[in-house]
């Protein structure tokens, strides 16, 4: 095994993790916030792959504006589907489960009737590699590293600093008090939903030319955000950076050093984690 | 109290007096699978009773379709003693994972049973000698004849399960009325309260799963020896879901509840047949309609069709189950 | 006298007029008998791509069996019906589709499912029942000398190998080491062991087998697993289209500069669009184009055909689902009858079929223990700047 390899196995590890931490990212904010495990969560990533592709290969719209306008448009689906179907149930939680599956199946049935089965691409903006100490890596995932690590850059200072941000963790530490203190918590939550659905979204968009598009895309994509927030702490931004990152090199070390029993592995670690500190590496109790 | 003893004499007759009237197969089916849920999902009641949700449940139908399948191929015992033990085997695996994890409340806990659910699948793949891989293990006997019934036509599988479904029926009513079904309620109202006045929740909680996987394990055996068939396909994530949203479907808030989750959602998807490509929509469709005309589920119908307001009834689900 | 003859004649007009709109219904000019089949595929989920290529494929030789007029079945000549059921890729929902099938539409002739799992969870019905049972899926368990009447469709890897390999070795006669990737499910370890049975027959080492989890698109760790090991060539049959796409561009990004290999069909527009043209080039399949240096007359009638119903761009993945309900025609006109047993022994006994890919017959006693597996010829082709070019076609043996 020689050192390049190894370089190799760690940054598959990163840009794997980071995938993994732009899908979780927004589920673990929804239930850090509204408390609610977003089934749909997948779904809405699978539509703003899909809604890249239709701007791009159907519309001739520039990919990062494209990009731009799949995030604006899911982050609207989002609310609206807040608005309608889980507001209702915002304080009931085993049929917001139910309803949170239930769009979930919805919105992957309509799109495998209305995109059709087959898997579609996206014409990616950059090609070539490039080496980095021995390893190499496509032009387009540094591309998708560097815009993935702007976004999480921006929305941790977004929770963290500014105002509505703030009203944020206040709801989601004590919905009452939060409440009692003039914070608007449908608003939160709505502004909450926004986010969330966009950066699925955005995820959507920055794999799309990546990989492929298709309508199968949402289920998978919420099993591994599971995974994730529950390693990295539900509600924590930090900890689906975190466990998306762990998660991500713990896939790609145990692919290739242990072969395919590395599928048990992720829940393995989800069971040990929720054993001995179920708030997750970053939760708070 | 007796006009309900009457009401459930009737339907009980009804049931009973089914291959009576029909002996068509495809209907049978129908009410032969529902069967198979709804002692399942009585399971996951039991479970919910005590305030832990469940994911995984469909893991513990899959050890008890596996145990009771290897027990008959393997070890050549008869079905009517593979059966039991495959019940008591799943309890036996619940009380393992019980006692480490039990602890543990709310969504993790639920996020614990789908991780062990996964665990348990991806076991059965990795084993594929013993336990026959993604393929599964074909040729699954059905049942030895018992006294003279030999189980070649659908009818004896009818029988089997209608009885298996009073029996669980008749334990989930009796649990519900008993001392441990108050104790169970008052933990999920509260478990902190429960156990500052001296009741040893873990104990309570441990045996409330043991109990629902008890049954999970039944109906996994049944399964197997009743489509002749075992996969790892007929116990993946989906089918825990399916557990789970058929109580709450039903209404978690009653006895009722699985029976009536269980039917409903076996018989949708039948009827909805004729939508083709459509169905997987129409099917969610039902499904966030229904929660949102009947959040206690479908037991609250008749309270609706009263009058009562949703959310009402959603309150009535709740005192309900307190009384058991 | 004038209004009476005048009030006959309109009755008569008005009863004439009656008589010709009632044509239509007169049992003299009814409906055709009408026959019809089952069929359980998965056109939801996952395996949709499979599902519907085959619905589009059947449908087409349905379309022309009834445009003829129908089938002839002895004295009776049947409008082809097919009722389809959506097994989800799920053994369970297969199970229960296929009881709705057998038991409440009684059909005796059921096209079936690409998943293996599911046409096990089936046979205790239709076998039982004697139904006639035409599959398509990878797992050798689906076909046994005790259920008699499944037949399999469509060639596995068991059979396509038994073609690819030797041309490989023939045409490039320098690659020796092979490596396998599959994904984590029945067919992905079904065909990886009948592709290190076929590795060993035809003299090829294997360095490097291994299972990705379902739902994986990005394999660069286990590409970068795979390159390290050096194979000549990689053969990733196993895997969905999409996903063999996804890892031919990530392996050529990876620096890998070995031969791809699959025994599957593919799309090649699709495949280049998803891989990237230069990553694509010297792909080798199982796909056949149809118009190409192989084409039969049957081939083109098929392609106009399915251009006709669903316009174009043409699949190329669907000419093998056509077979399934052709050769089941010849053999309902062959026999004579509708009665199951004895249009499974007439499919049994004759050697030769007519279809659209030219000779074919049934073979598999010695591999499968039982004659139930059809033997149509392989074809191999390789990507060249983008476009399929057909490089040989072939027989597989299966005695």
């Amino acid at each position: 095994m020689t050192f390049s390899f190894f370089i190799q196995v760690l940054v598959n590890g990163f840009m794997l993790g980071l995938t993994y931490v732009l899908i979780a990212s927004g589920f673990s904010l929804i239930y850090g916030i509204m408390r609610l495990l977003n089934f749909a969560h997948g779904e809405f990533y699978m539509l703003g792959a899909f809604a890249t592709y239709l701007l791009c290969e159907h519309l001739g719209v520039h990919y990062f504006t494209a990009m731009a306008l799949s995030m604006v448009i899911i982050g609207v689906l989002g609310v609206l589907v807040y608005h309608f179907f889980f507001r209702p149930f915002r304080d009931e939680h085993d049929p917001s489960l139910v309803i949170a599956l239930g769009i979930a199946m919805l919105i992957g049935g309509l799109a495998l009737i209305i995109f059709g089965e087959k898997d579609k691409s996206v014409a990616p903006v950059f090609s070539g590699v490039i080496q980095v100490w021995g390893a190499t890596l496509s032009r387009e995932r540094v591309a998708v590293i560097i815009v993935a690590i702007v976004l999480m850059a921006a929305l941790t200072l977004y929770i963290k600093f500014s105002k509505t941000g703030q009203a944020m963790r206040a709801v989601s530490q004590d919905r009452e008090a939060a409440a009692l203190q003039g914070i608007g918590v449908d608003t939160t939550f709505r502004l909450c939903m926004g986010i969330s659905s966009a950066l699925a979204g955005a995820a959507g968009a920055l794999l799309a030319p990546l990989f492929y598009v298709n309508p199968f895309l949402g289920m998978h994509a919420v099993l591994k955000a599971l995974v994730v927030v529950v390693i990295g702490g539900l509600g924590s931004i930090p900890g689906a950076i975190a466990g998306g990152l762990l998660l991500g090199f713990v896939e790609s070390f145990g692919n290739t050093f242990f072969g395919d029993i590395t599928e048990i592995l992720g829940f393995i670690i989800v069971m040990i984690v929720l054993l001995f500190r179920p708030q997750g590496l970053f939760g708070h109790g | 109290m007796d006009k309900r003893r009457v009401v459930l004499l009737i339907i009980l007759l009804s049931l009973i007096a089914v291959p009576a009237f029909t002996q068509d197969p495809y209907l049978l089916n129908i009410l032969i699978t529902t069967g198979i849920w709804t002692t399942s999902v009585w399971g996951v009641r039991v479970i919910m009773s005590t305030g832990q949700l469940t994911l995984g449940h469909a893991a513990y139908m899959a050890v008890g379709a596996y145990a009771s399948t290897l027990l008959t191929m393997k070890a050549g015992l008869s079905f009517w003693l593979a059966f039991p033990l495959a019940g008591l085997i799943s309890s036996l695996v619940a009380l393992l994972i019980g006692f480490p994890t039990l602890r543990i409340k709310g969504v993790y806990f639920a996020i614990i049973t789908f991780a062990f659910a996964e665990i348990v699948r991806l076991l059965i793949v990795h084993w594929p000698s013993l336990l026959g891989g993604y393929g599964g293990i074909p040729n699954v006997p059905p049942p030895s004849a018992f006294f003279s019934i030999s189980f070649k036509s659908r009818i004896p599988f009818y029988y089997l399960i209608l009885a298996l479904s009073l029996v669980t029926y008749l334990v989930m009513v009796r649990i519900g009325n008993s001392r441990i079904g108050q104790v169970f309620s008052s933990i999920h109202e509260s478990d902190t309260l429960a156990e500052s006045i001296g009741i040893n929740i873990m104990r309570y909680k441990v045996t409330a799963f043991c109990i629902g996987c008890f049954f999970a394990g039944l109906s996994g055996s049944f399964y197997a020896h009743y489509f002749n068939f075992t996969s790892p396909e007929f116990f993946t994530i989906w089918q825990s879901i399916y557990c789970l949203v058929f109580v709450i479907v039903g209404g978690a808030g009653s006895v009722w509840g699985p029976p009536l989750g269980s039917f409903f959602m076996t018989l949708i998807p039948e009827l909805l047949r004729v939508a083709r490509e459509l169905e997987p929509v129409i099917y969610a469709v039902i499904l966030i309609a229904v929660m949102f005309l009947l959040p206690g589920g479908l037991v609250t119908l008749p309270a609706r069709l009263r009058g009562k307001k949703a959310h009402q009834s959603l309150l009535d689900a709740d005192e309900r189950r307190k009384d058991g | 006298m004038k209004s009476f003859a005048e009030s006959f004649w309109s009755k008569m007009v008005i009863l004439g007029v009656v008589v010709v709109l009632a044509i239509p219904s007169f049992p003299l000019y009814a409906a055709q008998k009408e026959l019809k089949f089952g069929a359980i595929f998965p056109l939801s989920g996952r395996g949709a791509t499979w599902g519907m290529a085959a619905q589009k494929a059947i449908t087409v030789k349905q379309k022309e069996v009834n445009a003829k007029g129908g089938l002839k079945v002895g004295a009776d000549t049947y409008k082809l019906e097919i009722i389809w059921e959506d097994d989800k890729y799920n053994a369970a929902a297969g199970r229960m589709a296929a009881e709705k099938l057998v038991n409440r539409d009684r059909v005796k002739f059921i096209l079936g499912s690409q998943s293996s799992a599911v046409i096990l969870a089936v046979q205790p019905i239709t076998e039982p029942n004697k139904i006639l049972f035409l599959v398509n899926s990878y797992a050798k368990e689906v076909l046994a000398p005790d259920k008699p009447y499944t037949f399999r469709m469509v060639l596995t890897s068991n059979e396509i190998l038994q073609g690819m390999y030797p041309w490989m070795t023939k045409t490039y006669p320098n690659l020796k080491a092979v490596a396998f990737i599959e994904p984590n499910d029945a067919s992905g370890w079904s065909i990886e062991k009948d592709c290190r049975r076929m590795a060993e027959q035809n003299k090829y080492q294997v360095i490097f087998s291994q299972f990705y989890e379902r739902g994986t698109s990005d394999f660069y760790p286990l590409l970068n697993k795979m390159i390290a090991a050096s194979p000549d060539f990689v053969d990733f049959s196993g895997a969905p289209p999409g996903d063999q796409a996804l890892m031919v561009k990530q392996m050529r990004e990876l620096g890998y500069k070995g031969k791809t290999f699959s025994s599957t069909t593919m799309d090649p527009a699709e495949f280049c669009k998803i891989a990237g043209v230069q990553n694509a080039e010297g792909h080798i399949s199982n796909t056949h184009d149809l118009l190409g240096a192989y084409t039969t007359e049957g081939q083109k009638k098929y392609y106009d055909g399915y251009i006709a119903l669903y316009g174009k761009p043409f699949d190329p993945v669907t000419p093998k689902y056509q077979v399934y309900l052709d050769v089941l025609i010849q053999a309902l006109e062959k026999a004579g009858t509708l009665d199951t047993t004895k249009v499974m022994e007439m499919m049994e006994k004759t050697e030769e079929w007519g279809t659209i890919f030219g000779a074919s017959k049934f073979g598999g006693k010695e591999h499968y223990g039982i004659k139930r597996q059809i033997v149509t010829p392989v074809y191999i082709s390789e990507i060249i700047k983008g476009n399929l070019v057909n490089r040989g076609t072939m027989m597989p043996a299966l005695p």
